[in-house]
Order: structure tokens, then C-alpha cells, then sequence
């Protein structure tokens, strides 16, 4: 995926998942980027899906 | 050659099915020129790998590093050459321990010729980094591959002029289907023939300038030409700085003196001058060697990407920004026009229904845990749903089209030089600007700032000074109608900000961080992306929130049972009272330090309620935002920065949240007369 922050591109495995250090507990859907920290949303795939099959042309 | 070399199966996946485990594989043949495969993180070079090499790689760790380098032998241009797969690298700037191997191959000259694997869709990216390469005059090679993908998304790259303009040869290649690889190995083999190149200093604007006269004070011996020391240097790069220090004879102090000298003539801050040179270079040299069918990348972006992080027209787009995006539509409109209609939704329909619902209950206590004044349904599902919901759903949608628009990188660089004195780098902006979002998770962010200095402020301003979303979203919204207490408010958590931030940079003493980053290129937001990102971050919230706000609920249930809740409430009063304000606002306090939203959604209703007046709400306002995080934030500072440390913020910010209270209320009531 790419960073929202620094454009740069990751592997989501490779980004830290937030939400497990996280003390809330909450399923917040964040990695972290591993190059500038920032906490990228991580869409659910049913729904990246659905774009894809509504605009099949439309890559992030 | 690394002690802890081993033979593996090719450990990474890219690597396919081409590469077997077997014996040992033989060591390059003595003479074998290296050739050292660079570039960004999956633009093919594992794939180019294994075309160029046979069927034996080994898997080593980098010496002294745990990151692993692949390398194989090959034939190249009738040559015998040892080939080495390194890890994806995007600028010289490295920020990650496989960047930095990567770059220690390049800079400590032990590759031969370094090909530059570039991804052809998205060049514009990829040249800044050609430009840094092409600097250490080391032989270089670009192999734009991935033309295939290139040519489906109809972009065509002219390499002949591409080549002709870098001064090295530009190869296109399909990695995964070998095509093009046989040129590239010919290509290779040409520029080791012709050894090191001169180095040319492209860029103008006055930074090739700066970069040459630094350029001159390198008088010691290095592995690779200085010239890709310069802009490390300018950067600030720690490593880089220490390895010239070892290099010069004079310890590298003429040429600190040079960057000093030419960072001023520069006009800070030099790095951004230097990566912005960059890319506009990299356009330049494109210009006329890509073609793309349909849209080429708007040029007046670029140019608005300019103005973005000039001072002189960055703080008024700046400003423009927040008040259509923060005061017009999440204040006016989502915590005004649609939270009015939600609201209303639940007055006349969803209320009186659950009401009559337990109507026939006959306990009393049972009755109110769901309808009562409190109540599970009536208090805290209205507040989740009608007031929390529109309000962080329209803040989360102005949040994502600036993320996707490429604005929170500009914005960083921008408030750089403000932060300076606040003992913050630009980098510090991450946690701010996520801060908006959720002030517990902006709170762990913090840890990916570089000195405890800056860690320790963050966390603090942080705490003080960033309302998260729901707060903010209904403070514009009370404060609409009333600009001098919305001017007051403005004020007072700007100045806190400003001031505690400047106070905590004097008491914590420690070098200002640096900053520096490349800038992603600017574009137009899509509705796509902006959706998804709206969506994914409102699901979460609602998620976190619900069960919270019920449990607030119960709790408060429970403590109006026992008694508890109004004990409480009765000893904040005299406190409250102290701020002029009306007894109710005690329960908000207590609301306010169970969640932010929570409280902010209490201050909403008293505001509906009318009991409060224009100063009363500026007052409560300050406070509250000023006043410590909810429970979940101090946890988070606990966990990050250690129980002394949270315990010291809370005792400095609760006073200093009740005095700004009382000093914008004697304020107030003066100017009021
Ligand atoms: N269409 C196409 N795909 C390619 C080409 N080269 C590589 N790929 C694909 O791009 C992806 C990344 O390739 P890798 O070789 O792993 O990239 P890398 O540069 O080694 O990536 P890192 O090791 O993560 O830095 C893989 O899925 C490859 O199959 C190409 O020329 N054309
Ligand atoms: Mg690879
Ligand atoms: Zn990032």
C-alpha cells in the first residue's frame, strides 16, 4: 500500500498493525507506515472489493 | 565477503521457483566485476535478479546488519560478474536499516556499476533517486523496466532521449519476462569498460550552486565521489556527517562551515531547497521523453505544491483551509445542520418510542438504566448516534481529502519552522494532524519522533492543546454565533499551545530535531479513495464509541443509584463555580474526563438547553479542551512515556486548563463590560 504521509509504498504485513498496542482494544483498521509513523486507515476488503468491481480501472 | 554467509533457498517470495537450494554456490570468480541492482522498493529487482543470474544465489546478512543481501553470479556482456539483489530504497535519505544498507553499498563504492531499476509507470518518482546515483560518478545504469505495465496504462518513455539527457545508458526491460535483459547485461558490461564517469551537477535555482561550493571544501579520499555526500550533509544526516569527519583532514569542519554558509545564502530549510530542486529536475528532464495517453500529472499542481510551503502563501491557504473545511462544513454543517436534524429525528420518533417502550416496566431504577435522564438509549445512543456520528463523519471526510490530496506532507514542512521554537520538527505534524483524528492513537504515534525531547513535548501539547474531532466539531458548532467567544477560544488553545510548547522547549534542554522528508507529488484528491478512508475511519470510531458511551451509561446509572455520581458532581461544583459557570457544567467536567466526545456531547446539550451564555460557553469550552485527555489518552501517556511523566503532565494541566478557564472569563466579562 502506499502512505498517505510520505507516498512511499509498503507491504501492509510489513507496517505495524496499530491497533494491537493500542490500550482501547478498538479494531481501528490502522498500519503504520514504517518510513514516517503515520497511521494509514486500512479499508475492509469487501468493500476494496466492491470498488473494483464497480470502477475496475481505478487503482489507488 | 560476509562471515555469516549461507547458502538458502531464496528466502524471499519474489524470487520464484528458478532458484534451488544446492551446494554451496560457487563463489564469484576472481575478477568478476559487482554490479549492485538499486531502486525503489517493487519496481522488479528481485525479478531482474534472477534473469540476470543462474540458478545459485546466496542469502547473506550485510556485514555488521541483520538485513539480507541476495547475490549470484552472471555473464555479462561476456564478462563474469557477481550480481547483488539490495533492498528497496527510495531517496540516499535513508530512514529504515535496509535503506541504509542499501545506500552503504552504494556510497561505499563496493559495486562496480550500480543499475538503477526504475518502475516506468511512475518515473517521476524514480529520477530523484537517478539523480543522487548519478552523483557518487560511479558507473551507472537505469533499467526502466516494467514497460510492459508502462505501455497497458498507455505511457511511453522515450529512453533515447532519456539517455541522452542523464548521460547513461536507459535500458527498457520486462523483468518477469526476461524481455530486454540481454541489452541490459550489454549496457553493464559498456559502463564498466568505461569506468567512472565526471560528475555533473544539474540542478540550478541556486542549489547546484550550494551543492558545489560544499562540493569543493571535500578534499579527502572516499569510496565514491563526495558530491553524494553534499545533500546528506545538508540533510543532516547523522552518519554521513560522521563519516566525513573521519574522511577530512580537518575533521570535516570546513565543510560544516560551507553547508552553514550556503543553508543561509539558501533561505531555509535547504534539504526541502534540495528536494524540491530535485524534483523539479526530474519534470524537466522527463519533459518530452514521457508520453501519457490521457492525463499527464496537472502542471498547475506543481505549482500549487509550491505555494503550499511558502510561509508568504501557505499560512493563508492554510487558514482558508480550516475555515471552509473546519469551521463551515464540520462546525456549521455537521455539527449544525445535520446534527439539528438527527436530533430531531430523535425528539420526535426514536425517544418517545423507547419511552413508551419500557412504559410498562414497573421498576422505576430499570426504567431509567434505559429511558432516564441518563439512560442507556436516551442519553448514550442519542449521543453516539445524532451528535457524535455527523460530527466526526464530516470531520473525517475533510481529514481524508487533504490526506489524499498530498497536503499533510506540505503542511509539515510549512509549520517546520514554527514548531522550531516549540523544541518540534515538522515531523511532529504526524501526531498533530492525527491528533485531530484521536488524540490516544496520535499519543503512540509520538514514539516515532527522534529525541525524547521532542517525544516528551509532543505528548504534552497533545494532551493540552488538540481537541480530537467530536470536540472541536461541536465547539465550532456552540460557538457559531458568537465570534468574540469563538475568537477567545481560538486564542486561548493557540496560545497554550504556543506557550507550553515554547516553556517546554526552554525546561527540556536538547539540539532541535531536525526534519526533513521528499515530498510525495500533489494531486486531486479522488472520490474513491476518499470515500473508503471516510468510511474505514467512521466504522472504527463508531465501533470504539458505542460500547463506551453505554458503558458512560451505565456508570452513570449506577453512580446516580449509589449516590456516588452526585458526591461527585457537588465537589466539583465550588470549582465550577470558581469559572462562573452553572452547576450543570459540574456533570460535563466528569463527562469530559471519561472521553472528550463524551463531554463535548454534554456541553452540546447544555448549549441546547440554553443554560449557558456567550462568555459561559467560551469559558466551558477552554476548559474542557485545555483540561486533561479522557482516561484512554493518560493511559497511552503512561504506557509511552512512563508514570512520572504522565503523572507530571496531569498535575501541570489541570490547573493550567481551570486558570485559562478563569482568565479568558475575567477577560470576557471585562471586554463585555
Ligand atoms: N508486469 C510486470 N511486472 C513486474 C515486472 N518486474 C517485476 N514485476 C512484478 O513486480 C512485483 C515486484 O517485483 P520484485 O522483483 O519483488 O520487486 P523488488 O524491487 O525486488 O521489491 P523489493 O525487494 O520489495 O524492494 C512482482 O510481483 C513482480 O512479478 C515487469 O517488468 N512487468
Ligand atoms: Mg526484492
Ligand atoms: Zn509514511
Amino acid at each position: 500500500m502506499t502512505c498517505a504521509f510520505c507516498g512511499r509504498e509498503f507491504e501492509e504485513d510489513r507496517g505495524q498493525p496499530a491497533c494491537q498496542q493500542c490500550p482501547l482494544g478498538a479494531d481501528c483498521r490502522a498500519v503504520r507506515c514504517p518510513y514516517c509513523g503515520y497511521e494509514n486507515p486500512v479499508p475492509p476488503p469487501w468493500l476494496v472489493k466492491l470498488r473494483h468491481w464497480l470502477v475496475p480501472h481505478d487503482a489507488h | 565477503m560476509p562471515e555469516a554467509s549461507r547458502s538458502t533457498q531464496a528466502a524471499k517470495s519474489a524470487a520464484g521457483p528458478a532458484c534451488h537450494a544446492g551446494p554451496p554456490a560457487p563463489a564469484a570468480p576472481a575478477g568478476a566485476a559487482r554490479v549492485a541492482l538499486i531502486g525503489a522498493p517493487n519496481v522488479g529487482k528481485s525479478a531482474l535478479f534472477h534473469r540476470l543470474t543462474g540458478h545459485y544465489v546466496t542469502v547473506s546478512n550485510y556485514p555488521g546488519t541483520s538485513v539480507e543481501v541476495t547475490r549470484g553470479s552472471a555473464w555479462l556482456g561476456g564478462r563474469p560478474a557477481e550480481v547483488l539483489d539490495t533492498p528497496g530504497l527510495y531517496s540516499l535519505l535513508a530512514w529504515t536499516d535496509e535503506e541504509r544498507v542499501a545506500r552503504r553499498i552504494v556510497l561505499s563504492g563496493e559495486a562496480d556499476v550500480v543499475v538503477h531499476v526504475v518502475d516506468a509507470k511512475a518515473l517521476e518518482r524514480m529520477l530523484p533517486l537517478t539523480l543522487q546515483l548519478l552523483e557518487s560518478g560511479r558507473p551507472l545504469v537505469v533499467a526502466l523496466n516494467m514497460i510492459d505495465e508502462a505501455s497497458r496504462l498507455g505511457v511511453e518513455v522515450d529512453a533515447r532521449r532519456l539517455s541522452a539527457r542523464l548521460g547513461v545508458a536507459v535500458v527498457p526491460v520486462v523483468a518477469v519476462e526476461g524481455r530486454g535483459v540481454e541489452e541490459l547485461g550489454r549496457a553493464i558490461a559498456a559502463a564498466l569498460a568505461a569506468g567512472a564517469r565526471p560528475v555533473r551537477i544539474l540542478y540550478g535555482n541556486s542549489v547546484g550552486e550550494a551543492m558545489l561550493s560544499v562540493r569543493e571544501r571535500l578534499v579527502g579520499v572516499y569510496p565514491v565521489d563526495p558530491a553524494s555526500f553534499v545533500a546528506l550533509l545538508f540533510q543532516g544526516d547523522s552518519e554521513v556527517a560522521a563519516e566525513v569527519a573521519r574522511r577530512e583532514p580537518d575533521g570535516g569542519s570546513a565543510a560544516r562551515a560551507a553547508v552553514d554558509r550556503a543553508t543561509t545564502a539558501l533561505g531555509a530549510p535547504a534539504s526541502y531547497r534540495i528536494s524540491v530542486e530535485r524534483r523539479r529536475l526530474s519534470g524537466e528532464l522527463l519533459d518530452g521523453a514521457i508520453v501519457r495517453a490521457g492525463a499527464n500529472p496537472p502542471r498547475w499542481l506543481d505549482v500549487l505544491g509550491r505555494l503550499l510551503t511558502r510561509p508568504a502563501t501557505g499560512i493563508p491557504v492554510l487558514l482558508i483551509v480550516l475555515y471552509f473545511g473546519l469551521y463551515a462544513f464540520v462546525g456549521q454543517f455537521g455539527a449544525g445542520t445535520v446534527v439539528d436534524w438527527l436530533e430531531g429525528g430523535f425528539e420526535r420518533y426514536v425517544t418517545p418510542f423507547f419511552e413508551s417502550l419500557f412504559a410498562p416496566v414497573p421498576w422505576a431504577p430499570v426504567r431509567s438504566l434505559f429511558v432516564g435522564e441518563y439512560g442507556l438509549l436516551t442519553l448514550g445512543l442519542r449521543y453516539a448516534v445524532a451528535i457524535i456520528l455527523p460530527i466526526v463523519g464530516a470531520f473525517f471526510l475533510f481529514f481524508s481529502v487533504l490526506e489524499d490530496s498530498g497536503y499533510f506532507p506540505r503542511l509539515a514542512l510549512l509549520v517546520d519552522r514554527v514548531f522550531k521554537p516549540l523544541g518540534l520538527s515538522g515531523r511532529a505534524v504526524i501526531p498533530m494532524v492525527l491528533g485531530f483524528a484521536c488524540d490516544t492513537m496520535a499519543t503512540m504515534v509520538t514514539r516515532t519522533l527522534e529525541t525524547r525531547r521532542e517525544r516528551v513535548i509532543a505528548t504534552l501539547l497533545l494532551a493540552l492543546a488538540i481537541p480530537c474531532s467530536a470536540q472541536l466539531g461541536v465547539i465550532l458548532a456552540i460557538l457559531s454565533g458568537e465570534p468574540l467567544a469563538l475568537a477567545a477560544w481560538v486564542a486561548a488553545i493557540a496560545g497554550s499551545f504556543l506557550l507550553v510548547g515554547a516553556l517546554g522547549a526552554r525546561v527540556l534542554p536538547g539540539a532541535p530535531a531536525r526534519f526533513h522528508m521528499e515530498l510525495p507529488p500533489l494531486r486531486r484528491p479522488r472520490a474513491g479513495n476518499v470515500f473508503l478512508k471516510t468510511y474505514t475511519r467512521m466504522h472504527w470510531y463508531f465501533l470504539e464509541v458505542l460500547p463506551l458511551f453505554l458503558l458512560a451509561s451505565v456508570l452513570l446509572w449506577i453512580g446516580n443509584l449509589t449516590g456516588l455520581f452526585g458526591v461527585a458532581v457537588s465537589a466539583l461544583t465550588p470549582v465550577v463555580g470558581l469559572l462562573d459557570l452553572p452547576p450543570e457544567t459540574a456533570a460535563v467536567f466528569l463527562f469530559g474526563f471519561f472521553r472528550r466526545d463524551y463531554g463535548a456531547a454534554g456541553l452540546f446539550d447544555l448549549d441546547r438547553a440554553g443554560s449557558l451564555d456567550a462568555v459561559q460557553l467560551a469559558v466551558a469550552a477552554v476548559t474542557l479542551t485545555l483540561f486533561v485527555p479522557c482516561i484512554a489518552q493518560f493511559l497511552m501517556m503512561v504506557r509511552e512515556r512512563g508514570v512520572r511523566t504522565a503523572v507530571g503532565m496531569l498535575v501541570f494541566i489541570t490547573p493550567f486548563a481551570f486558570g485559562g478557564g478563569l482568565l479568558v472569563n475575567l477577560l470576557l466579562r471585562r471586554l463585555a463590560g
